[in-house]
Parts: C-alpha cells; sequence; structure tokens
C-alpha cells in the first residue's frame, strides 16, 4: 500500500474530526451542523474500514518519531496550553484539588521538557488493537453524533456541544494511534477536557458541578499517568509504548510506573473507587453518557492496561491486584445494579462492571483471558451504545427514565423496546459477543477459585438487573389494546438500527474478527488459543457452538417476526381481585444499605488501590 | 472419535430427556406420597399431564409471554444438546441458564401480580442457584483439565466431594421443592411465573423446565463415570434415585423455609462447599498440601 494513503487515512481519523469541530463552531444553526456531521460520519466509518483493512492485510503501520518531530513539538506546545486551560478552568470553577492536579501535570510535564526524553521509535504505530480501537470510536462515535442531531433539538449551543463531541472523536483516535507515551497523554487530556465541556453542557448548577466532579478525578488520573511516563523514562530510558520492557524482566521499583499508568487507567474507566464522576456524568445530555460510555472516554483506560499487558504480565503481585480490583469492581456494580431503578444509573453501573470485567482479564494475564478482554471490549461498546441511545429515545418519547415508567412500553414504543431487547439481548444472550467472551473468561479463571467466586457471583446479578429492567418494558396486557403505530423519529429509527446492524454483523463475523484483529494482538504476548473451526469457536479445553448459535437466534428472531394466526387472549388471572392490578419490582436493599455498602467498597478499594501502588516499593524494600 | 451410531444413540437419548425426567417425577410424586401415607398417582402420571397439555389450545394473554417461553424452551433444550453430546459443559449450563432469563422475561411480560411475583421469586432462585452451578462446573473443568463432558473421565466425585453435595440443594431449589413463605394465595404462588400459561403454552413452559432439570442432573451426573458401561449405568441410576429420595425427604421435613433464607443458605454453605472443594484441590495440586 502507498504510504501517502497511509499517512492520510490515519491523519484523516485524527484530523478530520477536529476540523469539523472547528467548522462547527461557527456553523452554529443546528441543520448547517448535522449535514457536516453527517458527512464527517460517513467519510470517518469509510476510512476507518479501509484502515482497518490495510492494516488486517497488511500488518502493522509504524511512522518513526524523528520523521515526525515537528508534530512533537505541535504537541508539546497544544500540551502546555492545554494545562494551562486546566489551571484557568480550575480557578473558575474554584476547584483547588483540579488546581493542584492541573500544576502538577505542568510541573511534571515541564521536568521531563527540560531533561530530555529519548527520540528513537516510532511516535506512531497503528495495529490490530489501535485499528480496533478507532473502528469502535469511529463508526460507533459518529452513530451517537448523528443521533445527538436529533436529541439536541431542545438544547442550547449546538455548535460549541458538536465541536466538542467530534473533538473528542479526534482525540480518541489519536490517543490509540500513539506510541509515544507524551502523545497519548497529550490526546488522553484532551478527552479530559471534551468530558469537562460535555458534562457541564446543560450549564445547570447540577452539571457544572458533576463536570468539575469529573475533572477533578480524571486530572488526578492524568497526574498519575504523568508521574508514569516520567518514571518509564527514568527507569526504562524510553517513553514509547512498544519499547517497553516485558514483566518478566522488571521488579521492584521499575514497576511504579506501571503501578501509576493502571491506576490513572482505573480513574478513565472509572472503576471503583474512582466511579463518582462517571455516575455523576448522567446529568449530561444521553449522547454524552452514549459517547462517554461506549466509543470513548472509558475505553481509553482499559485500551491502555491493554497496551501495558505485556509488561504487567509476570509481575506477580502487581498483576494480581489488577485482577482482584476488577473482578470486585465487576462484582459490586453489578449488585449494586440490582438496586437502582433510574435507567441511566442502572446502565451505567454495567458500564463500570464491564469494565471491570476487562481490567480483571489483563490482571489474569493469560491467552483467554487476553481474548476475552478483547472481544468484551467491542461487544460492551456496541450494546452499550445502543442501549442508550434507546433510553435517550425512551426519555423524549415519555419523558422519563425510570424504569418503572417504561412499563408497557412495548406497546407504546414499539422500535425502541425491540432496540432494548436486541441491546440486552447483546450483552446477555448467546450468540452475541458478550455471551461468548463470558464464556471465555469463565474458562479462563477455572484455576483460580477467588476470581471464579467474584465472577459467577457477578454474572448472576447481571441477569437479575437485565432482567427486572426487560422485563418492565415488556409488561403488557392483552395484544387487543395494544400496538399503536410508532412514533419513533426518523433519525432514532435510523441510528438504533445501524448500531443494532453492527452489533450483528460483528456478532456474524467473530470468527474474522478473531483471526483479523485480537489473536495477531494477543500473539504479542501468548499463543492465541482461542480459534475458529468446524461449529465454532474453539480452546485447548473448550468449545462454543457459534455457528449453531447463531442459526438457532436466527430462528427465533424469524419466530418472534412471524405473524401468524392471532392466538385467542385472555386477561390475566387476578384472583377475584378486579381488572385494576398494578405490578411492582424489587430492589431488594435499602438506599441506607446501598451507601453503606458504597462506603465499605470505596475504602477497601480505595485501600487495593494504595497497595496497588506500594507494592513495588515494598518489593524494592524487601529486595 | 464417536462413531455415527454413537452420535445417533446420543440423539436419541436427548429426544428421550423429557421422558426420563417425567418418569422421575412421576417417582418423586409417589415418593412424596409414600411419605405422606397416601398411594399416590402413577409413575408416569406426570408425563400424562404433560401430553395432555400439549394437545389443549390454551390461550394467551400477549404475544411477547408465548414467544420468551417458546425461547425458554430452545434455550434449554440447546442447552441439553450441548452436554449430552460431550460438549463443552460450561455452554450448556450458560445457554441453560439464559433459558431461564427468557422463563422470567416470559412470567414479566403480562401485568399480573402472581406472574410477577413468581418472576421475581424465580429471580431470586436464579442468584441463589447459577452461582453454585457455575462453580461446580468450574470445578469440574478443573479437576479434569478439560471443559468437555467427554473428557470428564473418572469418579469425579472422589476428588470434589463437597462440589457434588452441593448439587443437591440445588436440586432441591430447581425441583421447586423450596416451600413458600407466603401463606396467603399459596396456590397462585406457587405456579410462579407459569401462572398466567394454559394449555399449550404450559405445556412448553414445563417441557422447558425438564430440560433444564436434565441439564442440571446431567451436570451432576458427570462426577460419577466409570469405564465399564453396565456398571456406569447402574452407578448414575442410583445416584438419581439417591437424590430424588434426599429431596423428597428433606421436601417433606422443613416447611416454611423462606426465600431469603434459601438465598443465605446457598450463597454461603453451598458456594463456600465448593469453593473449599475447590481451593483444597488447588493447593493439593500445587504441592501446598499432601
Amino acid at each position: 500500500m502507498d504510504e501517502p494513503i497511509v499517512d492520510l487515512l490515519v491523519g484523516f481519523l485524527v484530523v478530520a474530526p477536529v476540523a469539523v469541530a472547528l467548522f462547527c463552531l461557527f456553523l452554529r444553526k443546528l441543520p448547517a451542523i448535522g449535514k457536516a456531521v453527517g458527512a464527517v460520519s460517513v467519510l470517518m466509518t469509510m476510512f476507518a474500514m479501509a484502515l482497518l483493512t490495510i492494516v488486517v492485510t497488511a500488518g502493522p503501520i509504524v511512522r518513526e518519531a524523528h520523521d515526525l518531530a515537528s508534530i512533537t513539538t505541535a504537541i508539546t506546545v497544544l500540551d502546555l496550553a492545554l494545562m494551562l486551560t486546566f489551571v484557568y478552568i480550575s480557578w473558575k470553577a474554584k476547584s483547588a484539588l483540579a488546581g493542584v492536579f492541573a500544576a502538577l501535570q505542568l510541573i511534571v510535564l515541564a521536568t521531563m521538557e527540560i531533561g530530555g526524553v529519548s527520540e528513537h521509535g516510532a511516535a506512531i504505530y497503528v495495529d490490530q488493537l489501535s485499528v480496533m480501537m478507532a473502528f469502535v470510536t469511529s463508526v460507533i462515535g459518529s452513530i451517537i453524533c448523528v443521533y445527538a442531531v436529533r436529541y439536541m433539538a431542545h438544547y442550547e449551543g449546538h455548535g460549541r456541544f458538536f465541536a466538542v463531541m467530534l473533538l473528542f472523536l479526534g482525540a480518541m483516535n489519536g490517543a490509540v494511534f500513539s506510541n509515544n507515551l507524551l502523545w497519548l497523554f497529550f490526546f488522553w487530556e484532551v478527552t479530559t477536557l471534551c468530558s469537562y465541556l460535555l458534562i457541564g453542557h446543560a450549564g445547570t448548577m447540577e452539571a457544572r458541578r458533576s463536570a468539575v466532579t469529573a475533572a477533578e478525578y480524571t486530572l488526578g488520573g492524568g497526574v498519575s499517568l504523568a508521574v508514569g511516563i516520567m518514571l518509564c523514562e527514568h527507569h526504562f530510558g524510553t517513553v514509547f509504548l512498544d519499547q517497553l520492557p516485558s514483566g518478566a524482566a522488571i521488579g521492584g521499583l521499575a514497576l511504579l510506573p506501571l503501578a501509576l499508568m493502571a491506576v490513572a487507567a482505573f480513574t478513565k474507566s472509572a472503576q471503583i473507587p474512582f466511579q463518582k464522576w462517571l455516575l455523576g456524568a448522567m446529568v449530561a445530555p444521553t449522547p454524552v453518557s452514549a459517547l462517554l460510555h461506549s466509543a470513548t472516554m472509558v475505553n481509553l483506560g482499559v485500551y491502555l492496561l491493554l497496551r501495558l499487558a505485556p509488561s504487567l504480565q509476570g509481575s506477580g503481585a502487581l498483576s494480581g491486584m489488577v485482577a482482584l480490583a476488577g473482578v470486585a469492581s465487576f462484582l459490586i456494580t453489578a449488585v449494586l445494579a440490582m438496586t437502582q431503578s433510574n435507567a441511566k444509573r442502572v446502565l451505567a453501573y454495567s458500564t463500570i462492571s464491564n469494565l471491570g470485567l476487562i481490567v480483571a482479564c489483563v490482571g489474569l494475564g493469560t491467552s483467554m483471558a487476553m481474548t476475552a478482554g478483547m472481544l468484551l471490549l467491542v461487544f460492551h461498546a456496541i450494546s452499550k451504545a445502543l442501549l442508550f441511545m434507546s433510553v435517550g429515545a425512551i426519555k423524549e418519547g415519555t419523558g422519563s427514565e425510570d424504569i418503572d415508567a417504561m412499563e408497557g412500553l412495548r406497546d407504546r414504543m414499539p422500535l425502541v423496546s425491540g432496540a432494548v431487547l436486541v441491546g440486552v439481548s447483546m450483552m446477555v444472550m448467546p450468540p452475541f459477543g458478550m455471551f461468548a467472551s463470558k464464556w471465555l473468561l469463565s474458562e479462563a479463571v477455572a484455576s483460580h477459585p477467588l476470581m471464579a467466586l467474584f465472577l459467577v457471583l457477578g454474572f448472576g446479578a447481571t441477569l437479575v438487573y437485565y432482567a427486572k429492567w426487560l422485563g418492565r418494558i415488556f409488561t403488557g396486557g392483552t395484544d387487543r389494546d395494544a400496538l399503536c403505530r410508532d412514533g419513533t423519529p426518523r433519525t432514532y429509527a435510523a441510528t438504533l438500527m445501524a448500531t443494532a446492524v453492527v452489533g450483528i454483523l460483528a456478532t456474524g463475523l467473530m470468527g474474522q474478527l478473531l483471526e483479523g484483529l485480537i489473536n495477531p494482538y494477543v500473539s504479542k504476548v501468548f499463543d492465541p488459543v482461542l480459534q475458529t473451526g468446524g461449529w465454532g469457536l474453539s480452546t485447548t479445553v473448550g468449545l462454543f457452538p457459534l455457528v449453531a448459535l447463531i442459526v438457532l437466534a436466527s430462528l427465533l428472531s424469524v419466530a418472534a417476526l412471524y405473524r401468524g394466526r392471532a392466538p385467542p387472549t385472555s386477561e390475566v388471572y387476578t384472583c377475584g381481585e378486579g381488572s385494576e392490578v398494578q405490578v411492582g419490582t424489587f430492589y431488594y436493599w435499602t438506599e441506607a444499605r446501598v451507601a453503606r455498602l458504597m462506603r465499605t467498597a470505596n475504602m477497601l478499594m480505595a485501600l487495593l488501590v494504595i497497595a496497588l501502588v506500594f507494592a513495588p516499593v515494598i518489593q524494592e524494600v524487601a529486595a | 472419535m464417536s462413531s455415527m451410531f454413537e452420535q445417533a444413540a446420543l440423539l436419541a437419548l436427548w429426544a428421550a430427556v423429557p421422558l426420563l425426567v417425567g418418569v422421575l417425577l412421576g417417582l418423586d410424586r409417589v415418593l412424596t406420597a409414600r411419605l405422606q401415607g397416601r398411594r399416590g398417582p402413577s409413575v408416569l402420571q406426570s408425563l400424562r399431564d404433560l401430553t395432555k397439555l400439549l394437545h389443549k389450545k390454551g390461550s394467551y394473554v400477549n404475544r411477547s409471554q408465548v414467544l420468551f417461553a417458546y425461547g425458554a424452551l430452545a434455550l434449554q433444550a440447546a442447552a441439553a444438546l450441548v452436554l449430552i453430546m460431550g460438549s463443552d459443559v460450561l455452554t450448556a449450563f450458560l445457554l441453560s441458564g439464559v433459558g431461564c432469563f427468557l422463563m422470567v422475561m416470559a412470567a414479566l411480560s403480562v401485568r399480573s401480580p402472581y406472574s410477577h411475583l413468581g418472576a421475581q421469586r424465580e429471580l431470586v432462585q436464579m442468584m441463589a442457584t447459577e452461582p453454585v452451578v457455575m462453580m461446580v462446573v468450574l470445578s469440574l473443568a478443573y479437576a479434569s483439565g478439560s471443559f468437555l463432558g467427554a473428557e470428564m473421565e473418572g469418579m469425579l466425585v472422589l476428588a470434589l466431594p463437597l462440589a457434588a453435595a452441593a448439587m443437591v440443594p440445588v436440586l432441591l431449589i430447581r425441583l421447586e421443592k423450596s416451600p413458600y413463605d407466603i401463606a396467603t394465595a399459596h396456590s397462585e404462588i406457587v405456579s410462579g411465573p407459569y401462572v398466567e400459561f394454559s394449555g399449550r403454552g404450559l405445556g412448553i413452559t414445563k417441557l422447558a423446565h425438564w430440560f433444564e432439570l436434565g441439564v442440571m442432573f446431567g451436570i451432576l451426573l458427570l462426577f460419577f463415570r466409570l469405564s465399564d458401561p453396565a456398571l456406569d449405568l447402574v452407578v448414575k441410576g442410583l445416584v438419581v434415585l439417591a437424590v430424588v429420595l434426599t429431596t423428597a425427604v428433606i421436601d417433606n421435613t422443613t416447611a416454611r423455609l423462606t426465600r431469603w433464607r434459601m438465598l443465605r443458605f446457598s450463597l454461603t454453605l453451598c458456594l463456600g462447599a465448593v469453593m473449599l472443594n475447590l481451593i483444597v484441590l488447588y493447593l493439593v495440586d500445587s504441592g501446598v498440601i499432601l
């Protein structure tokens, strides 16, 4: 493939969203912005596919740092400007904490620039993992942006909103293409800025407070990342991701940078005890939640962990603690999700929960776990986008995000209910990817009793909270008084269907996904064990009949769509109580008890994170 | 590799799962009756009930209810098939779990207080049994080194006695034996998630439940495998009989257990037992003890 074309593709996915973002600032009018967003979305999807094809067929794209010195300089300048912006924002918001974090980042960065950093390596390294992430960001992110064009009609400040949304996508792509940790750090902090602006977009007191909280947490994570990078340069003499030594070769204090970067990843992926910012972010308009939870932001944390996996592998206690932090987050938030009545909150907890699983996969550090982690990342992003966008459509149609208010939505909004059904199916049902990765991860933990315990309990809770929500939507009377015409706006219908199609295609092409993207990355550290063949996916110890399950699911879907003779209907049995019946649901625990559990969990997990950071120090002293 | 003939035999066995489970349930009814000093129905009564239900038209409240029920049957049957063909046990268990999920959905898709109550109780049951059975499957795989049922050789019960024992309370719950805690409207609550089904629809949900029981018994039987086919069959038969007898006795001696006590019991004692077993095995394998 010609080099200029490849450069164009890589550059386009970062620069085009940013350019259109600036353009949006001038457009201001929603219809015009809508056209621009639609155009850039289509282009990004096409370019992401093209890049995907190139990387799958021709291998990773590498661009040396010394050829890109001018970009490095530009990024350094922009980085400093960004830090100063954060200082200014903290001063405006009167947040001393954010101010201190921003100042610390500035100091660390300045120290590194003065001290000089190694420049011999690849600044851009687009491998299978990068391109997988870029694909998720570009395709799912674009769909969400198009969806937002309709959703944001009720809000003000369109130009700014869409500018930040698109900038977010550009920054995500930039982050996953960067091999130079300083570049990654810059894009990382741009996403922090974007999330701050988007969460505070509504301008209400609550929104602004949540935005500041988000900035405090993620800037804190940024400090951890910055110090981690500085220590990388100190211990390993490099700031290039692909040059970091493998875990077996390092020990003692040299593990500290890895621990710090893991903590940064935890803040970005909102793992307990850093989950508060993501829960607060719910006040933002729904497209923002969709973007934060699926295509961008939280993925960046687990992406960094997946990148660090070769170095974490064999690091003993450190990877063990990462795994523990992951499964604990998974279980605790899965249990908390059962006690929530707000759909967005349930989804927020489930995001933390699923990301916890990915973190656990990296910590487990086996071939099967890594594969499961990457599968989870892709399929979680798709189904979570679908679910959030559905909740947004429901909110617009009914004015509520409360699960109890969604009773009988099947009759009132059949299309959106169908989207929720597909979304939840993608989360829990075969043959979809989440089910497959649940299977794979469970097989991976058979020899880790403690991890397995967390997992089996968490999986049980996951089924429960999805059943409660979906069941509520499908609670209905007889079909006689049902099925009015669907009034879902066309933009919503189109974006929801597009997301569902992406999810179904990804499931159908899971074999290709594995062979083309996941296994090549996994093979950097391990021998890939998950193979496609015969009836589906197989490992050395198990078999997943993917093809048969896809056939089964298709048959069931056909049966669901088939409108045969209407069966005789009857009213529900009420034990002679009359026809005015109400049904409720269980939340298992009182709010006070949930709050207590939350406090305890936060405390224990904070201790775990502190232990994680101090482990290398203790190891050094012991040695 | 198994021959065509063996495959056909296994398929036949799969088709016979409802018959076997039906007879087992009939046996359970006879045993219970005898324990209570009654004569009880014929052993084939449960099967006759099912055939009769499947031939009746019945009525439904709405379409989603029916679809979810058929979905539950499809998944439970698929799970039983995967298990019987000696394929991945974990896949079979997870499929069966989704089958239960769909049954809950079927119960929730009608606006009926009793159906919802049943569904919520079913969810508590799932929370009580799913983790235990999954842990049992993981321990089976750990002990035998494979998740494929066909490769789980030997009497694994010798290495995993506690895990096998933990299956008994689970079966007690899945057989819907555990007594219910709300005395009023007793019969409506007992029929739980099935309350809004009648005729063929009810038959479908019953069939789904029977396949699910087939999967649960199948997982239990993985603990007992002998190389001599005749002996193997005898031992398996005895195990099933012993379990049915035990559950009948427990059912008739413990009245009025509440769902919450069940949950607590299952998640502490049962899960604890499997964990303990697994950890001991783990320590033995890694040479820490023995």
